[in-house]
């Protein structure tokens, strides 16, 4: 019983079980939102659905993160665990640009 | 093999003064040539194909520039490499290994022309480094190196 409430425990500290996943799409060169809200925990998703690299990435202060160059049909997924506006772009195409609220 | 180099060494006893005056020649028509490329600094940099009055880029395509370069390299290459290519741009701390520092890179066209066009991982070198070659015309790419052997100049 104390091992099962243990394990209950953790898996409340190491996961946020209510986290909800968002999808941000890079499609023609440009995010498929420009904006978006989340809360503090949630997942977003960044599938790449061109033809060709994205290399997605932010320097804000609240997140920072490099998801590296990946092709089309590829995704990579990112924890936004503080609240704050976090500014995100690609590295291979410096037009590309929307922000993400955290509450 | 004695016998080709005691010819040789007959064959170019007899002509020596030949060559020593064919050599000197060449060496006037290289300094007059170099001094009417490179008359002033501006000039020279404009030049396709010669950075300081020296020939860096011989079979860049028609159209390849400095202005270019310039341009492709602030839009493209100034994120992760800095303004003057020290490879200190806003994006290097996130990187490993650190963004190439292009003043002191000393890789051949061939190979700069291979890194930037098939990217980093092609190449044997850093996966951070992206393919441009779907993004930048093969003008752009022969400019972006134009102005790379510029950045060399500022160390």
């Amino acid at each position: 019983m104390r091992s099962k409430i243990a394990f209950i425990m953790l898996l409340f500290t190491t996961t946020n079980v209510w986290a909800a996943e968002f999808v941000v799409g890079q499609k023609a060169k440009a995010f498929t939102a420009k904006e978006l809200k989340i809360k503090a925990g949630d997942v977003v998703s960044f599938p790449n659905q061109d033809p060709f690299f994205h290399n997605v990435f932010s320097l804000s202060p609240s997140k920072t993160f490099d998801l590296g160059s990946y092709p089309q049909g590829q995704t990579r997924k990112v924890t936004f665990d503080k609240p704050g506006k976090v500014d995100v772009e690609c590295a291979i195409h410096p037009n590309m640009h929307m922000t993400i609220h955290v509450e | 093999m004695p016998l080709t180099t005691q010819r040789c060494v007959k064959s170019c006893g007899d002509s020596s003064w030949l060559a020593s005056g064919m050599f000197f020649a060449l060496l006037m028509g290289a300094v007059f040539a170099n001094f009417a490329v490179a008359s002033s600094p501006e000039q020279a940099s404009s030049e396709r194909g010669t950075v300081g009055g020296a020939m860096v880029a011989s079979a860049m395509l028609e159209g390849a520039s400095l202005q270019t370069g310039r341009k492709v390299f602030n839009r493209q290459c100034v994120l992760c490499h800095g303004h003057l290519g020290r490879g200190d741009g806003r994006l290097a701390a996130q990187l490993t290994p650190r963004p190439a520092n292009l003043v002191k890179s000393r890789l051949s066209n061939a190979e700069l022309k291979a890194i930037i066009s098939q990217g980093g991982d092609a190449v044997g070198r850093s996966s951070s480094m992206p393919a441009w070659q779907e993004e930048l015309t093969l003008v752009e790419i022969d400019s972006l190196i134009l102005f790379i052997h510029q950045l060399r100049k500022l160390k």
